[in-house]
């Protein structure tokens, strides 16, 4: 069982990182909107777009 | 392509760039889209960014509908890039920068999910330690697994829980005792308590139960606050982005300005189902109004040219050209669009104490007083036995039906008022609605007024001529009379003529001369047949006498009706003359002693006194006194802003049925309250007393307090649904 005097810590220092990404996320407004980002990867890639045209 | 038709350089104007923009950030501006069905209209929108390279990012929100628009410098042109996302078919308005209000309420939730998140984290993380424990873990793991229990509650303790401890300190500041004390004890208490049982080595620890009951109460508060984001913002129902900008027409040329650069004598286009933003004089021959946002009425009204138009009105027909009279701030529509947006965003406290704050009251100090007896009682037996039991009664103990229940019980019945046209001022208004036992009517535009009846014209006919004057007269007027001579007398024949010296003199009629004669409307002359009617008079000899009669809507009628159902008594209270009123009561079956005649204000208000429990209804502005001293006071019309400092209850939608509606809702939600306060009664005793004879242990309150919030919040939620 002395394992878990190494896996203890590990385990609290994986749990800190993700509290801290969770901050990062909800400060960067990273919930903002749920459903663009969905959307937003399946838009094309336009390399010149010019006023007036039509994506069909 | 379309055609470019309007300018958009209003955009770039300073004033509107500094009404718009973020001061601190004059690199973005935020708009409203309208438009947008999928993700394919985003798509189209945010592709534009690639097309204008001054724009440094384009994002649309598809929660609420905002657009970002983020520029690369203070001087590029917004104007263009509007243009261009208008051309695909969209229409944008910018949304005023409310820095303060609506920073601080994304503040608050963003503060409010990093507490859960931080709660959610360590106690799951002590259940994992404490579990261990309970199946079996002995000696130095069992020590280990406390301490780090003991280190993962911290956390909660001074971060996590602090809304209940500035919830705490706020009550005692007013004096009283709110939920939060008993989160607070809970909290503190609980955990003085185990730290001290670790430390000694002996007795039970919880910070387990303590944490994941924190965890659920912050959970069940956020889920509240969403819950009422969600069903109870007013923010789609009322236009008020879109009168923003309005189109003004100088030298032939239509331009878009910001509303507020309106001035009087300003000439604005509308186009078809577009709101007007200012109140006006209609400049195009005629045109096809819906008053509904105004008088929840969906009757399509016509006005012809020179008459007033107001803010907030619907255009029906093609096209409309309205000159500007009055400024857009003090239009009647922007009044009630500001009443409304402050009343849905601040949840005001009101001064009475109702019901459920007097229950919540007795319920906490009962329950702190018990515990500290039973303490004090217990200490010299035995103090380990006395503090969990006490620290279990605190905990279970729960004023969740006064917390959370009445809140959104009322929060929902006023939104279900609104959606009937009813404007409530405060929450306690509907307790207050189920003790009126008299309902008062004042007459002229409560019961009538809105609709005059043309009864007779004396001699036989108005000629075709006669009727052109008639109307073209009457054309500035928005009294009954006006609107009565409009409804019997208009057809296709109508000619309006340009009548000089048009004068309206209040209360008595209209004058005005045309081709050399001088011709009035006013009050007839009495030889010809019965008192009380307008006589058409040219250069002074009386050639037409119309006679109309006050139609009591058959919605009142109804009223009454049910009314006297519920046994509620009924009075009339009128300035008008005692022949007008009388007509009235004896339609409406009173006896002699529920009518009053020629009452001025002052006894109006005496009068009023004198009827217990009395609910009265009348005129926002002239009954004001009344209302003050009435029970309940529900205003018909006037301006929304100062009816409401004198009475109680706004009826948009001048449909007198929903005065009974108001019975209803009010029952209803005190019905629900009531209910709530049962349950919760019932839960807190046998809960309590288990607690106290021992039956319920720390761990298994903080599971039963939360799991009786969320049924409290479930049935209000399911006792509100229309």
């Amino acid at each position: 069982m002395n394992i878990l005097y190494l896996a203890i810590p590990i385990a609290i220092c994986l749990g800190a990182f993700f509290l801290y990404s969770f901050f990062w996320a909800v400060k960067n407004d990273q919930f903002e909107d749920m459903e663009m980002p969905a959307f937003r990867i399946l838009f094309e890639e336009r390399k010149k777009e010019t006023i007036g045209e039509e994506i069909t | 392509m379309s055609v470019k038709q309007w300018d958009y350089s209003y955009l770039d104007s300073h004033d509107l760039r500094q009404h718009y923009m973020d001061p601190l950030d004059t690199l973005s501006m935020k708009f409203h889209v309208q438009g947008v069905k999928c993700g394919r209209c985003a798509e189209k929108i945010e592709s534009l960014q690639s097309a204008f390279p001054e724009v440094e990012s384009l994002r649309f929100n598809m929660a609420n509908r905002q657009l970002l628009l983020g520029l690369k410098s203070p001087e590029a042109s917004v104007a263009r890039i509007v243009e261009a996302i208008e051309d695909k078919g969209f229409v944008l308005t910018p949304i005023e920068n409310k820095n303060d209000l609506e920073k601080l309420n994304k503040k608050e939730d963003q503060k409010q999910i990093l507490r859960l998140g931080v709660a959610a984290t360590c106690a799951s993380n002590i259940m994992m330690f404490s579990f261990a424990n309970y199946f079996g873990a002995s000696g130095s793991m069992n020590d280990l697994f406390n301490w780090l229990s003991f280190a993962l509650y911290l956390p909660i303790l001074i971060y996590a829980a602090l809304p209940f401890y500035q919830g705490f300190w706020q009550s005692l500041k007013d004096r009283r005792l709110s939920v939060d004390a008993p989160m607070t004890f809970a909290s503190v208490g609980g955990f003085l308590f185990s730290s001290f049982n670790l430390i000694r080595g002996q007795g039970s620890i919880y910070f387990d139960s303590l944490a994941g009951f924190l965890f659920l109460i912050l959970l069940s508060r956020f889920l509240q606050r969403q819950l009422q984001k969600k069903f109870l913002s007013f923010h789609g129902e009322m236009p008020s982005e879109s009168l923003s900008r309005a189109r003004r027409l100088s030298e032939g040329q239509s331009l878009w300005v910001a509303t507020e650069n309106l001035r009087i004598g300003d000439h604005v286009l509308i186009q078809k189902n577009e709101i007007i933003p200012v109140d006006g004089q209609l400049i195009s021959s005629q045109a096809m109004l819906s008053t509904a946002y105004l008088t929840g009425e969906s009757e399509i009204l016509l006005r012809l040219q020179g008459a007033q138009v107001m803010a907030g009105s619907i255009l029906r027909s093609g096209q409309a050209e309205i000159q500007v009279t009055s400024l857009p701030s003090q239009s009647f529509f922007s009044q009630l669009v500001k009443q409304i947006v402050d009343q849905s965003q601040l949840q005001k406290r009101s001064g009475i104490q109702t019901l459920s704050d007097i229950w919540s009251q007795i319920l906490l100090v009962s329950v702190f007083s018990i515990a500290g007896i039973f303490l004090a009682v217990n200490w010299q037996n035995d103090s380990q036995m006395a503090m969990e039991r006490a620290l279990a009664l605190i905990v279970l103990a729960c004023p969740c039906a006064m917390a959370f229940g009445t809140p959104l019980a009322i929060s929902f019945s006023m939104k279900n008022a609104f959606k009937k046209g009813l404007l409530i001022r405060s929450p306690e208004v509907f307790e207050k609605v189920t003790q009126v036992r008299n309902v008062i009517f004042d007459k002229t535009g409560t019961l009538t007024g809105k609709k005059m009846r043309l009864a007779r014209i004396l001699p036989e006919k108005a000629s075709q001529e006669q009727i052109n004057m008639i109307l073209s007269l009457e054309n500035i007027s928005q009294n009954a009379y006006a609107d009565a001579f409009r409804a019997h007398l208009n057809s296709d024949l109508t000619k309006l003529l340009p009548v000089e010296n048009l004068k309206e003199i209040p209360g008595q009629g209209v004058q005005g001369n045309y081709l050399g004669n001088s011709y009035e409307l006013k009050a007839a002359l009495s030889e010809v047949g019965p008192k009380g009617g307008i006589g058409f008079f040219k250069n002074g000899v009386q050639e037409l006498v119309f006679f109309f009669e006050e139609e009591i809507e058959l919605k009142a009628l109804f009223l009454f009706k049910k009314l006297r159902e519920k046994q509620i008594g009924l009075y009339l209270l009128s300035g008008d003359k005692e022949s007008a009123v009388r007509a009235v009561a004896e339609k409406m079956e009173l006896s002699a002693d529920r009518w009053f005649s020629e009452v001025n204000p002052r006894d109006k208000a005496e009068t009023v006194k004198k009827i217990p429990n009395a609910m009265m209804i009348g005129d926002g502005v002239n009954d004001s006194l009344a209302f003050q001293s009435a029970h309940v006071g529900v205003a018909v019309q006037g301006s929304v802003e100062m009816a409401l400092r004198s009475s109680d209850i706004y009826l948009l939608s001048e449909d007198l049925i929903q005065i009974n509606e108001i019975f209803s809702i009010s029952h209803r939600a005190m019905r629900l309250i009531k209910g709530n306060l049962c349950i919760s009664l019932i839960y807190n005793l046998l809960g309590g007393t288990a607690a106290l004879l021992g039956l319920i242990n720390p761990f298994t309150a903080a599971l039963l307090m939360p799991v009786s919030s969320g049924f409290i919040l479930l049935s209000t939620w399911w006792g509100s649904r229309q």
